[in-house]
């Protein structure tokens, strides 16, 4: 039996005992905690599953995007860095250099993050870090190799260095199977996982339609319930009912509030700062690798003219530079719950505590009517 | 109890039971178990490459075991990448193995699984001969000798490949078993007035070196003799030794490398070894012989040319490495298990039988040999490829790949060498005296 009908005073199934006045009371107090219940399970629901969407994007999904892209950029870096310390000389006096070394230390703590995130490709990331000390490996021979022949003196050539070098940038710039290839699956597969989860249903407006829905029925039951206080009691209001039906109002108000805010930054985040972001990075590794191609080109003699280039045209600033900053803050403002994440289950509390106080006085009229 | 209870008692039951069931569903294992493989295959631009081929493969052994999925990783550092995934303690379920050295180390150190148990051994021996089942054994950490491997497929090594419409007649004929070692160098001579002689190409990331160390092995074993070989691959004969020395000298005045120019030298050093004959079918020809393994057919059949592809017998040949006496190096890819599980038996079990292993040698181009002595002669594409398997397979003295039978420091510092070498070939003995300090007798 519903509670319209209840307020409105019709006999249950045996009509010939008609409900008495507490048992009504016992059942509207169900009713209104059940709606409490509902609007309070459906409003939690929604807030949390489109922040834990938010929250997972902004603690690992993003944050792992931008690493494998970050490897990506320092590895194309450091290995133009280490052309151009070879091709201007400087690899006779330091070896690969400073730059080179940067960047190798750069891409291996973004490796190392990313592991932790455990996000996808853990099986990618092996292949890749076992490439990369390949790599490595590769480059000091080219160095090792390269010092040998500036000792042994011009007439040994230095090209065995070279070809060592050219090794490395081969198992770095290998199409399908070569070092950057390998970080550009991960990306990509980072790439589609940002997707599915920014796809997920649980940022949309339509999430928020079944909580505003429970609000709507308990605003209802809260008027009937005020209107069989006054027929049966003779009261003008019930003060806490009063109450609970502003917080009930205000509640889902609140939630879809933080949450329209939330999705906006949300939104933002990942169609404007992360999209420019991720295609200006592709454009600028694109050019990159082009540019790798030139250094290489022509034998280990005529190469030394190009000269110091790397520092210019470094890569790894696209990814990690203002527009990082600005999607970082973007993400945060879209994670900030502005207290809905307590607020929440605070309100729903609230609600079936004034509900209990405002039929209390008028259930304890009532005790002992079973004796 | 009232009827009213009773019903509701019903349909708790009911929802209890539903929920049960919904929750059993979702805790059940996944039907799908994955065997994870890392390998140096890799795709070709045409798609007919060892990645395309090991796929076929795996397609159908997936068809006929739909519950277990296989996932291949195919890197030309497979090696590195292998030895970084065991350090982390996550290697793949198989891995092919760069080397019988390779296997032999992982054995000893305990991170090979034996796979007798996913093998019946009556079954390989009806399908293999002895000599190539030792090389699938190798020493365990208590020093039994066990299966740890399976051959996936094997290459004949000691080869001369040329196109004879390139190459003048008066050469073609003398490229015939009969061929001597004088023959071909007075050949290489003639043959320099007017292009490359050898197409010649060491580049292979971090293996590049290889394609020299086959050359200096061809030359030991034939010249030197398989005893010889024998003790210089098991590390007991010094490389200052006057055989092993003179193989490098013999090699380095075939190709003349005292003479060669540094653009030539560089040329040599950074060229693929994928892309080292594609100059033969050149017009006119940029080189007109190459020293490669059987797989060269695989590379070949990547040469783009307005005529299309090369075709096997018309467009290139081969001939024995000289002198042509019964002994001829192979190689072969070995694949292990490192995480012993149901499916990756099952998988591994299946790459031993004729029908994986037809597989491959089917594919045209692939220049892959089983020896599986159930792979009929028939199963192979074309007539050349029929006859290296034959070749192969008659062979009275076949040796395996010296480099790839030494201990991984050895092998690659003799990789180094080849490169140390046309780099500056007056260093040879400082060369060599650096490879005997690495070299340990065993």
């Amino acid at each position: 039996m519903s509670l319209a009908d209840e307020i409105a005073g019709v006999r249950s199934r045996d009509r010939r005992q008609p409900v008495s006045t507490p048992i009504r009371l016992w059942r509207i107090r169900a009713w209104l905690l059940a709606g409490t219940a509902l609007l309070y399970l459906l409003a939690a629901t929604a807030f949390f599953w489109g922040h834990a969407t938010v929250k997972s994007v902004h603690d690992s999904a993003s944050p792992a995007l931008l690493d494998a892209m970050t490897v990506r950029a320092a590895l194309s870096d450091a290995d133009r860095a280490v052309w151009t310390s070879f091709r201007s000389g400087e690899a006779a006096l330091i070896g690969p250099g400073r730059t080179y070394q940067n960047n190798i230390t750069a891409a291996n703590q973004r490796l190392e993050h990313l592991a932790q995130l455990d996000t996808v490709g853990s099986e990618q990331l092996q292949t890749i870090g076992g490439q990369l000390v390949n790599y490595q490996a590769l480059v000091e021979q080219a160095d090792a190799s390269y010092r040998a022949g500036l000792a042994v003196g011009k007439a040994s050539r230095q090209q065995l260095g070279f070809a060592y070098l050219s090794y490395a940038s081969s198992s770095l710039h290998a199409p399908g199977d070569g070092l950057l290839a390998r970080v550009d699956e991960l990306v990509q597969a980072n790439r589609e996982a940002l997707a599915a989860r920014q796809a997920s249903r649980s940022t949309g407006a339509t999430v928020l339609l079944a909580p505003a829905a429970a609000a709507l029925l308990l605003l209802t039951l809260l008027v009937l319930a005020q209107i069989f206080l006054r027929r049966t009691f003779r009261r003008a209001v019930n003060l806490p009912l009063l109450a609970a039906t502003a917080v009930v109002f205000l509640l889902p108000i609140w939630v879809a509030g933080v949450a329209v805010h939330r999705n906006s930054s949300f939104d933002t985040a990942r169609t404007t700062t992360l999209a420019e972001l991720t295609a200006r990075w592709a454009d600028a590794a694109k050019q990159a690798d082009e540019r790798s191609l030139d250094w290489q080109s022509g034998t280990a003699v005529e190469g030394e003219h190009l000269g110091r280039v790397a520092a210019k045209s470094a890569l790894e600033p696209v990814v990690t530079g203002s527009m990082q900053g600005r999607l970082e803050s973007q993400m945060q403002s879209a994670a900030r719950t502005y207290g809905v994440d307590i607020g929440v289950h605070v309100l729903a509390l609230l609600i079936a505590g004034l509900v209990f106080v405002g039929l209390k006085p008028r259930m304890d009229e009532y005790e002992g009517w079973r004796e | 109890m009232s009827g009213s209870r009773r019903a509701g008692l019903r349909r708790l039951a009911a929802l209890t039971a539903t929920l049960c069931g919904l929750a059993l569903v979702a805790c059940t294992p996944s039907e799908h178990r994955t065997v994870t493989v890392l390998g140096p295959w890799i795709p070709s631009e045409k798609e007919q490459g060892e990645q395309e081929s090991f796929q076929a493969i795996i397609d159908r052994f997936q068809e006929q075991n739909p519950g277990i999925l296989v996932n291949y990783t195919g890197t030309r550092d497979a090696d590195a990448v292998l030895a970084s995934e065991l350090g982390s303690g996550k290697p793949p379920d198989l891995a092919v193995l760069a080397n019988p050295g390779r296997l032999e180390e992982y054995a000893m150190a305990g991170a090979l699984v034996p796979i007798e148990a996913a093998l019946d051994d009556s079954q390989l021996r009806e399908q293999y001969d002895e000599k190539w089942l030792e090389l699938m054994r190798a020493t365990s950490p208590s020093g039994a000798k066990g299966y740890y491997a399976i051959l996936v497929k094997a290459a004949s090594k000691s080869l001369i490949w040329y196109n004879p419409a390139a190459l003048p007649a008066e050469y073609s004929q003398l490229l015939t078993p009969d061929l001597t070692w004088p023959e071909l160098t007075t050949m290489t001579s003639e043959l320099s007035k007017g292009a490359d002689p050898w197409c010649l190409g060491l580049a292979d990331s971090s293996n590049s070196g290889w394609p020299g160390t086959d050359w200096i092995e061809d030359i030991v074993l034939h010249q030197s003799g398989p005893l010889v070989y024998d003790q210089w691959a098991d590390s007991q004969l010094s490389w200052t030794s006057p055989q092993i020395k003179s193989a490098w000298q013999a090699w380095g005045k075939l190709i003349d490398v005292s003479a060669a120019r540094p653009e030539e030298i560089e040329n040599w050093l950074l060229t693929s070894y994928r892309e080292a004959g594609w100059p033969l079918f050149d017009k006119p020809a940029g080189c007109f012989l190459e020293h490669a393994a059987s797989f060269v057919t695989n590379s070949y059949a990547d040469y783009e040319s307005a005529t299309g592809v090369p075709r096997p017998g018309t467009d290139f040949t081969f001939a024995p490495f000289p002198p042509s006496t019964g002994s001829l190096i192979v190689g072969g890819d070995l694949l292990g298990m490192f995480r012993d599980t149901p499916a990756a038996r099952e998988f591994i079990a299946y790459l031993t039988t004729s029908e994986a292993q037809a597989i491959w040698t089917a594919r045209p181009g692939s220049g892959a040999i089983s020896v599986n002595k159930q792979v009929s002669l028939d199963n192979y594409p074309d007539e050349l490829s029929r006859d290296l398997a034959a070749s192969l397979l008659a062979a009275s003295e076949p040796r395996f790949d010296a480099s790839d039978s030494m201990p991984q420091v050895m092998a690659s510092a003799f990789h180094h060498a080849v490169l140390a070498y046309l780099d500056n070939p007056a260093q040879l003995d400082a060369i060599l005296r650096q490879l005997d300090e690495v070299r340990q007798p065993r």
